[in-house]
């Protein structure tokens, strides 16, 4: 983490510098010297943590890639339970290094990274083996809850997402194979965002706590999984009935805007999330106002053009007042 | 406006050392990524809007050339002068940005009618370049890139007539510009024209292109296929070495060997090359909004490249696995020789 610090400050001396000389506060040959002053940089220990990092993650993301494809290849050659075995025989091996490096290190937490994603392949290869399935709700419902215990042990975001990314699936599939008439695509993509937004709110809770959910990346990428599967059923809810429909969808948005509106003005106040909020305002408030105007305004006749040069400024005034709210909050902060 | 404390403590230092003299200068931030977000995604939804109006306004649009390209310059003009006269007022420098979009899409309409679709994508190019060069504001120059890398791909599509879905060229030649477009990003002169809005426009594109790029993508005749597959992911594979070159310098022959051997085994999965040299580039000019943006590129194409048909499963696996197993070799020699260099 020091070194990780170690960069976000020479980013931020390096970005004041950009912004001095583009502003015309430094000349080129002042530029020049303070970029002597502050030394090379990124330096040759940050380069190594970097390069560190870089080769574990991408090295470990690739073997779990290249394992995935190679149950999927579903290669002839290799008999039935010489794949089951030595798919187990990979697993196991994986957690040994977990095991054998420890899991306060980095190493040992990508090793059980990589033995979740093999555990996945393993019940595929089970399902494809024995015909129950390779992309079932149950199988990866199964993935999700053997994994937990190794997201608890492992202490590292990346493990975390990992089973969240599970645990979506599984329930975007459960949701589709319900079949009743109450829950239909948009209805599946409404839920699984509902249970990326309680996510959210766990994981925002545990950074209090525990300092594997520190850091602005979990709560982001939960933020927007939560506003992407739940901004488009509210705007299919707007165009894709009769008359606009306000139902479970709509409800659902609104929830989720004003929950993780309130969440965050009282807690962290991330910039980022207040952002992909007023995007997801903007988009869904746009699609809606169009077609209120159409429904009950111009029934009679075509939309007029003004309607349209009304819509592009009211996108126009809402993008302005946020950026100015944001700039704002910025401003504020700076000064306490 | 009061500073905050770290650039009041970085002026002092710089102060202390020589390299400047006087008073810290007044707070101006820069535009924040999350920022640039909220306001690029609302110029594209506003710019449609607004396209909407002038299509409903003038029905001439779409059968009058000139009608068109005399709309969008208007549009284009009446941009310009706002972002100019209005500098500073948010509410009009974002109504400038969405009229110059618009007066783009009309004019490139109006000439794809008048010249056909290549020479009017061209004639796009060139206008979203002149308007990247004229419309001072980050946010505007960044959706001007982007016009460009959309004309690039277009005229790609347009003269790459061999398959059925978006060009293969495509990739490349986005990828190419793009580490053009870093490489002079980080030597410029932040005085003169910046060039960091384009190359992050040619990068996006580019990553967008390694995901979509090899949607349907098949011919009766495979070995001219197959000759110009391989040209086309030499060309991308060859950007890593290069990449590593510019950074770690031609005296450094272990890196750029690695790069190579790298380069190689990611021939056939252009996307991670693209998303490791991003990542590289982001690293070295400190720039963790690209750096984020090559991991989850990265990720994405890896969750795309196991639908990707043209290459065997079987082959994807043996290559995905060289590629992660050296990574972590690498490591680990890494590891020991900071171990060694310890004791």
């Amino acid at each position: 983490m020091g070194e990780w610090r170690r960069w976000r400050e020479t980013v931020a001396d390096q970005t004041r510098l950009r912004e001095w000389r583009r502003d015309g506060a430094l000349d080129a040959t002042a530029t020049a010297a303070a970029r002597e002053v502050l030394g090379p940089a990124p330096d040759a220990a940050l380069w190594r943590w970097f390069l560190d990092r870089l080769a574990l993650w991408l090295g470990v993301a690739l073997c779990a890639a290249g394992a995935i494809c190679f149950i999927a290849a579903n290669w002839e050659h290799i008999g039935k339970f010489t794949r089951l075995y030595g798919m187990q025989a990979l697993v196991i091996a994986a957690i040994a290094v977990a095991a054998r490096l420890g899991l306060a290190r980095l190493g040992g937490q990508a090793a059980l990274w990589l033995a979740m994603v093999l555990l996945g392949g393993l019940l595929a290869l089970i399902g494809q083996t024995y015909q129950t399935g390779a992309d079932t709700w149950e199988l990866f419902t199964l993935w999700a809850v053997l994994a937990l215990p190794w997201a608890f042990a492992g202490r590292h975001a990346a493990v975390w997402l990992l089973w969240i990314a599970v645990a979506n699936i599984a329930l975007g599939l459960w949701a589709d194979t319900v079949g009743s008439d109450w829950v239909n695509d948009e209805r599946s993509l409404t839920l699984v965002g509902l249970f990326d937004l309680v996510l959210y709110l766990a994981w925002s809770l545990a950074s209090r706590r525990w300092a594997e959910f520190t850091g602005h990346a979990g709560p982001r990428l939960l933020a927007a999984a939560a506003l992407l599967c739940l901004s488009p059923p509210a705007i299919i809810a707007a165009i894709d009935h009769v008359a606009p429909e306000f139902g479970y969808e709509l409800c659902a948005w609104l929830a989720a805007i004003a929950l993780l509106t309130a969440f965050e003005l009282r807690r962290s106040r991330d910039r980022a999330v207040f952002a992909m909020l007023l995007v997801a305002v903007i988009g869904v408030s746009t699609v809606w106002l169009y077609r209120l105007a159409t429904h009950f305004l111009f029934t009679r006749h075509d939309e007029p053009a003004a309607l349209w040069l009304v819509l592009a400024l009211l996108v126009v005034g809402e993008a302005t007042a946020g950026a100015l709210w944001l700039r704002r909050m910025d401003d504020r902060e700076a000064r306490a | 406006m009061s500073l905050p404390h770290e650039t009041q403590t970085l002026w002092t230092r710089l102060r202390a050392a020589g390299a400047v003299t006087g008073e810290a200068p007044a707070r101006n931030d820069g535009l924040p990524w999350y920022l640039a977000g909220l306001i690029g995604v609302s110029a594209w939804i506003a710019a449609g809007l607004l396209f909407g109006f002038f299509a409903t306004l003038f029905d001439q649009i779409w059968k009058s050339p000139g009608v068109a390209v005399t709309a969008g310059a208007l549009c284009i003009a009446a941009a310009l002068a706002l972002m100019r006269i209005a500098r500073g007022r948010e509410f009009f420098e974002q109504s400038g940005i969405a009229l110059s979009l618009v007066g783009q899409l009309l004019v490139g309409i109006g000439f794809s009618e008048w010249f056909g679709d290549t020479a009017g994508w061209a004639g796009s190019a060139a206008v979203a370049l002149v308007l990247y060069v004229s419309g001072a504001q980050t946010m505007h120059r960044f959706l001007c890139g982007a016009v460009f890398a959309a004309a690039i791909v277009a005229i790609c599509n347009e003269l790459d007539t061999s398959g059925y879905g978006p060009s293969r060229i495509a990739l490349p030649v986005l990828a190419w510009l793009a580490f053009a477009a870093w490489w002079r990003a980080e030597y410029e002169d932040l005085r003169a024209l910046p060039v960091s809005p384009l190359a992050w426009a040619l990068s996006l594109a580019a990553l967008l292109m390694a995901f979509f790029g090899d949607l349907e993508w098949g011919m009766p005749d495979q070995d001219a296929m197959t000759l110009r597959i391989w040209i086309v992911q030499i060309a991308i594979a060859v950007l890593l070495p290069l990449t590593v070159l510019r950074l770690a310098g031609v005296s450094r022959i272990l890196p750029l060997l690695c790069a190579i051997a790298f380069a190689l085994i990611w021939l056939r999965a252009p996307g991670v090359s693209l998303g490791v040299m991003l990542m590289l580039t982001a690293f070295a000019s400190h720039r963790p909004a690209l750096l984020a943006t090559g991991l989850i590129g990265t990720g994405v194409y890896l969750i795309r490249y196991y639908y990707q048909l043209d290459v065997p499963l079987l082959e994807k696996s043996q290559w995905l696995l060289l590629g992660g197993a050296g990574l972590l070799a690498i490591r680990f020699v890494l590891m020991r020789a900071a171990q060694g260099g310890r004791t």
